[in-house]
């Protein structure tokens, strides 16, 4: 019955569907195959998982399939970069990856030097992946990097070295979106100094004054979530910056003392959700 | 409202409101190089040469329906990957007969050039794609499997990782 729709119009009908779905449609018979499989309808691929292995051979042969046309690669479960290097060395249009839960031996981001045209970065539960060389990578050989978000519970940063947060803030100065979601976030932007093109910023702070302290860095702000604590008596005290453009903040204190915390929160523009959790009396 | 005739494929000839029948892009350009404007006893009916008379009722009614929508955005695949609508209930049901109509429909909306329609009933169809293995895909599409056991298996095995999400 499906042989009465022409090539073209079951084309913009497997448009529709997801990756899933298309392997299922690819498996039907040799004509849905062949449909199914048009490299245009695979611009943004997950993959990993329990029962997937990221072994060198699927990676190649997703590289040789789709190779130019893919614009997006999610990929969980990674345990060795070898195996994404096949893949993203074909790879060349590649503008936006991310990395969920990699395992500590990896370092995936050593291969960033090959997507050139990279401009969304995100990478989450993976330990040990900031550090001075993937640093300079993602300065040196993704000049169009312009989103970055790196979420994780502990240890994905080398705190040691005194490099990586310095060369963090340069990036950071050249992104319009960041978030950074784990416990010592400002730690890693201690660094920090003016990101006029940064609109988009997300992060979690220890104490308030820190928090102050890098909404001075950010003149430009459409959009602000922040995570954090204060203990400190004296908040309304601190000089908070006037953040002229910010049309939407969010904020979540863990552990705060309203009585001293509201007065300076009082004062950040076009506050939209104020939750306080875990107060101290 | 001026009507026009319509002789389908099946030999019928079908009256449609002119105001409707312009959103198709076919027939607008059609009316226009024929300066056609209302009914005339005396004026042949335009002939469609790959539109049923059912599928014809079908995206005229579709188009009344639609009237007053603004026109779709420009065909870009990067938009529509950001957002993946949902059908309205209205065109859900709308679209709610059995596939070889919708098929004929899709057809039709693709020959007369409605590009809303087009893109809804594709939707549809994916609707009705999505979420189901392969046999109950092609029993419900009456899809014959053309390959050998073994070219069945490989293909199975080449898609595995599609399932991971």
């Amino acid at each position: 019955m499906e042989k009465i729709l022409p090539d073209e119009l079951l084309t913009q009908i497997l448009s529709e569907l997801d990756q899933t779905s298309l392997g299922r449609c690819a498996q039907l018979s040799r004509r849905w195959r062949r449909l199914a499989t048009q490299p245009r309808l695979w611009r943004k691929i997950h993959i990993g998982g329990y029962r997937c292995s990221l072994d060198a051979e699927l990676m190649a042969r997703l590289g040789d399939w789709l190779g130019d046309s893919l614009q997006e690669i999610s990929i969980k479960c990674l345990k060795s970069n070898d195996n994404l290097r096949e893949l993203l060395v074909r790879a060349e249009n590649l503008t936006s990856l991310s990395i969920h839960s990699a395992s500590e031996s990896c370092c995936a981001l050593r291969y960033l030097g090959l997507c050139r045209n990279l401009k969304e970065l995100r990478v989450s539960e993976s330990c040990k992946l900031v550090t001075e060389d993937s640093l300079n990578l993602l300065l040196y050989s993704c000049p169009e990097l312009s989103v970055l978000e790196v979420s994780s519970l502990d240890d994905f940063w080398d705190d040691t070295n005194p490099r990586v947060g310095r060369l963090f803030s340069t990036l950071v100065s050249h992104l319009t979106s960041l978030s950074v979601c784990f416990a010592d976030a400002t730690k890693l932007l201690r660094d920090l100094t003016k990101c006029p093109r940064l609109t988009s910023l997300n992060f979690a702070f220890p104490d308030i004054a820190s928090f102050v302290r890098i909404l001075r860095c950010t003149p430009n702000l459409v959009c602000l979530r922040a995570t954090g604590y204060n203990s400190l008596d004296d908040a309304a005290n601190l000089q908070l910056p006037a953040l002229p453009h910010l049309r939407r903040s969010d904020l979540i204190f863990h552990e705060a003392r309203a009585e001293t915390t509201m007065p300076l929160i009082q004062r950040v523009p076009a506050l939209k959700v104020l939750s306080f959790c875990g107060n101290m009396s | 409202m001026p009507g026009i005739k319509l002789l389908t494929v099946d030999n019928e000839i079908v009256e449609v409101d002119a105001d409707t029948a312009k959103q198709s892009l076919l027939l607008r350009s059609m009316l226009h190089d024929l300066g056609v404007t209302e009914i005339d006893d005396d004026e042949e009916a335009i002939s469609l040469p790959h539109v049923t008379a059912a599928a014809l009722r079908k995206a005229m009614a579709w188009c009344a329906h639609h009237k007053d929508d603004p026109p779709p955005p420009e065909d870009d695949e990067n938009a529509r990957d950001l957002q993946p609508q949902q059908l309205s209930s209205w065109d859900a049901e709308f679209l709610r007969m059995d596939q070889s109509a919708l098929f004929e429909l899709i057809q039709a909306a693709n020959y007369l050039d409605i590009r809303g329609l087009l893109d809804t009933a594709c939707k549809a169809v994916a609707d009705a794609i999505r979420g189901r293995s392969p046999e109950e895909i092609r029993k419900a599409f009456n899809i014959r499997c053309d390959f050998t056991p073994q070219e069945e298996e490989q293909v199975r095995r080449e898609t595995e990782w599609c399932e991971e999400k």
